[in-house]
């Protein structure tokens, strides 16, 4: 009884082997890759690297963990993130705050967030079908909104905010900490996260027993919708430009893959939050050494791709055999 | 040397021994009943037999070779067959197609349909069953379903059935049915497993009795033999006290009112009104319209006409929020599909009505704990907090249900078959805990299909018919109960209410 306990706690740790094993493999075959220094104030090499680009997958992955908790899913958010980057831009461009660059991409971020909540709650839609075309529609108007050009946002006062290294640590990969914290928090120190997880196992018994279903899942959608606008404005002032063209492009796919990584079942009825963001860190592992070691891209994404089968079948629940 | 002989069998799950050293036969011409309480293994031994599951330790042989079925294609092709309590057709094709399912007869230019036609027709025919094959499986009714599933097993040359709580879902005469198939085939020599949750079914049909408890094998006894009540007490491992007595319907002012409750082309309108601490029995025959008004109260499906009233005043009731919010909870019929989380643990759902009530502010962890732990003792759940609620056995689940409704402190439950599918031992815990709230002021709408437990729990019982109220009997008893469910109600006007609705 106690071993199998001790089991499931184990296999509960599978993303975290997969990023350990990855990053072992990695600092092995790829010269350099395992070194770190101290350098003018901040902390370098390949892994801080890593763990900085890994930042807006990150963002977007946290916000659709709780919407796959819920049984849903959202396509959209690598188009919100193009949004919510050309938003800033625009904003920028004309009146040069960091404050307003940054309410404007959260405010499209909770635009389209609610948008999708609507479709999929109050129209019934089905997730993958509603998300899907306001991944479309979103991307489009992304583009119309940068008028197809590449808009410019150095003049900003956000550049210089996220290009901070607060104690040597990037600022973006500490907004990464914030947001888990802040989901966290709402899923453990909330009955957020009872109803949600409830939700997303059953809704119809949670609604018999007198859920707000419908609301949970409305604010996942936003909670989402404002996760992927917060990585619009990392990637915005990353390149100092958003392009509404590549800005976010097959970003919901790794988004997805660094849930699933993480052992969120894809049915809904549990968030792992932190499992989330060590699937995505283990992404990134993997893209960094692999671009390091000078694999060719064909070749990369063969490598990609079985090692997220093998994340993927250690991540299953282990308890999916004692109810079969 | 026995069709069936099981030597030994034993079978672990995660911190579970659900079966201990089990012995277990069938002979030919026999029903061997198999009962026990929930969580005693009767469904897993029905797992073991039927090569859902595969014993850990033990022996299992058909007539005297030592098998080891690993999937139910494995057991069917050792003459093995089951009847599940969910009938498993697969509902969009004909009757004909399920029947044969994986054996169509095969031409040049594919399936042949009208031999298979005519082989289902003929192996229906031979259970006495006239029905059209070419129906679908979703557009027939329930009984004739398991029919087809009996055909199913019997037509690929099974000469062992198993059947697993085969009446959970099939109405009265539907019983009388397949008891009637059971006895022909007990004749033509089939050896038939019946595991079963009510004894008097078992009574009137097995020869041989085995009780299961904790895993282990009481024992077996011979039908004739023997009686409920000592099975019981097998079952419990415990001499029975005496039944609990029916409570006399407290006078006093009326705590809930449903006035013209109506749901267009569902339910006719329906009055109903229920003093505090007041069980008021609900029944009728399947689809007459019962788990449509326990839904209906409590706001569970949109279009609902009518006024509730609580102590008079006139509350809004659009959505099961809502009615939690005025203390009305349901338990619901299904409670798999309808009830719980199967994925949280024992401690999630029940803290689910219970956070309700708090609203949005936390539960903590420590509490929810300590919640999980007190219901767990009061009701006997054998659980543990953590445990997830899907591994529980029927009669727990039901038990996590009530007790999740109990923890929110209700005002009225409505409990839609809240003792389906759990066994003699649970039952009476469920009932005695039910009686102990309407002592301290719980009114409560109880709807069964066991008129027995209705009649000692209610001493009034609204019938249903058609979708409407029938009629309201005060004081009645089963027969007459019986008599209004099948429509004979004008006869008990002379000591009922009457009450058409429209």
């Amino acid at each position: 009884m106690a071993s199998e306990r001790v089991r499931a706690k184990l296999a509960s740790f599978a993303p975290l082997y997969v990023l350990i094993a990855t990053w072992l493999v990695a600092a092995h075959s790829t010269p350099h890759f395992a070194d770190l220094a101290w350098r003018d104030g901040r902390l370098v090499g390949a892994s801080v690297d890593a763990c900085v680009r890994a930042v807006p997958v990150m963002l977007a992955a946290l916000g659709l963990t709780l919407v796959i908790a819920g049984g849903g899913i959202d396509l959209s958010v690598g188009s919100v993130l193009a949004l919510a980057a050309v938003g800033a831009a625009r904003v920028s461009e004309a009146d040069g705050s960091a404050a307003a660059a940054v309410a404007a991409a959260l405010g499209l971020g909770l635009l389209v967030g609610a948008l999708n909540g609507t479709l999929v709650v109050a129209l019934g839609l089905a997730p993958i079908v509603a998300t899907l075309a306001s991944m479309i529609v979103v991307r489009g108007a992304a583009q119309l909104a940068a008028g197809g050009v590449v808009v410019p946002i150095d003049r900003s006062g956000l550049v210089e905010i996220l290009a901070a290294r607060p104690a040597g640590l990037p600022a973006s990969v500490l907004l990464v900490g914030l947001l888990f914290a802040a989901f966290a928090v709402a899923k453990r120190r909330f009955a957020f996260g009872l109803y949600l997880e409830a939700s997303g196992d059953n809704p119809r018994a949670a609604r018999l027993a007198g859920l707000p279903v419908g609301a949970v899942l409305f604010a996942t959608y936003v909670l989402a919708g404002l996760a992927a606008a917060l990585a619009g404005l990392v990637v915005a002032s990353e390149i100092r430009a958003a392009d509404s063209a590549s800005a976010g492009l097959y970003l919901e796919l790794d988004a997805i893959l660094a849930v699933v990584i993480g052992g969120t079942p894809l049915s809904g009825g549990r968030a792992r939050l932190l499992a989330t963001l060590v699937g995505a860190l283990a992404l990134q592992t993997l893209a960094t050494a692999m671009l390091m070691h000078g694999l060719a891209p064909h070749i990369a994404l063969l490598v990609k791709g079985v090692v997220v089968l093998v994340a993927a079948a250690t991540a299953r629940p282990s308890w999916g055999r004692a109810i079969a | 040397m026995n069709p069936l002989e099981l030597a030994g069998i034993e079978k672990r799950f995660p911190g579970v021994v659900a079966l201990d050293d089990v012995d277990f036969d069938v002979r030919a011409g026999e029903i061997h009943a198999l009962v026990g309480q929930n969580g005693a293994g009767k469904s897993t031994l029905a797992k073991v037999l039927t090569g859902l599951e595969s014993a850990d330790a033990g022996t299992f042989s058909v007539d005297g070779r030592r098998v080891r079925p690993r999937s139910p294609r494995e057991a069917l092709a050792l003459g093995i067959g089951a009847i599940h309590q969910e009938v498993d057709l697969v509902p969009e094709l004909s009757l004909a197609e399920n029947l044969l399912l994986g054996r169509e007869p095969l031409r040049w230019w594919g399936i042949d349909r009208r031999e298979l036609e005519a082989r289902a027709r003929r192996a229906l025919a031979e259970l006495g069953v006239a029905v059209e094959v070419r129906r679908a499986a979703k557009d027939v009714p329930l009984g004739e379903q398991q029919q087809v599933c009996i055909a199913r097993a019997l037509s690929s040359d099974a000469r062992i059935l198993i059947y697993d709580e085969p009446t959970a879902s099939l109405g009265i005469a539907e019983v009388e049915r397949l008891f009637a198939h059971m006895r022909a085939l007990r004749g033509r020599g089939l050896a038939q497993v019946f595991v079963a949750h009510s004894l008097e079914q078992v009574f009137a049909l097995a020869d041989r009795i085995t009780v299961l408890r904790d895993g282990r094998r009481v024992g077996t006894f011979v039908a004739n033999e023997t009686n409920p009540r000592a099975i019981v007490e097998a079952m419990l491992g415990a001499a029975l006290g005496a039944a609990p007595e029916r409570r006399a319907a407290p006078a006093g002012r009326v705590w809930f009112e449903a006035r013209g409750l109506a749901r267009a082309g569902v339910l006719a309108p329906i009055e109903l009104a229920l003093a505090p601490g007041e069980v008021l029995g609900v029944d009728g025959l399947v689809g007459s319209g019962r788990t449509e008004l326990a839904r209906a109260l409590v706001g569970a499906d949109p279009g609902v006409h009518g006024e509730r009233r609580v102590v008079g005043a006139p509350v809004r009731v659009r959505s099961p929020r809502d009615a939690a919010r005025v203390g009305l909870w349901l338990s619901p019929e299904d409670r798999k599909v309808d009830g719980l989380c199967l994925g949280l643990s024992v401690r999630e759902n029940l803290a689910l009505g219970v956070q309700r009530r708090a609203r949005f502010a936390w539960v903590s962890r420590a509490a929810q704990t300590e919640l999980a732990e007190r219901w767990i003792r009061a009701l006997g759940i054998a659980a543990t907090p953590e445990q997830r609620v899907g591994t529980l056995s029927g009669g727990n689940q039901q038990k996590v249900i009530l007790a999740r409704l109990l923890a929110a402190e209700p005002r009225l439950v409505v409990l839609d078959e809240p003792t389906r599918g759990v066994d003699v031992g649970a039952k009476a815990q469920l009932e005695a805990r039910i009686a102990e709230c309407a002592e301290r002021g719980l009114s409560v709408l109880f709807i069964s299909s066991e008129l027995d437990e209705v009649m000692r729990r209610a001493r009034r019982v609204l019938v249903l018919r058609d979708r409407r109220a029938e009629v309201e009997l005060v004081d009645a008893d089963v027969a007459a109960l019986r008599r209004a469910m099948a429509g004979g109600a004008m006869a008990e006007r002379g000591t009922a209410e009457g009450r058409d609705g429209e």
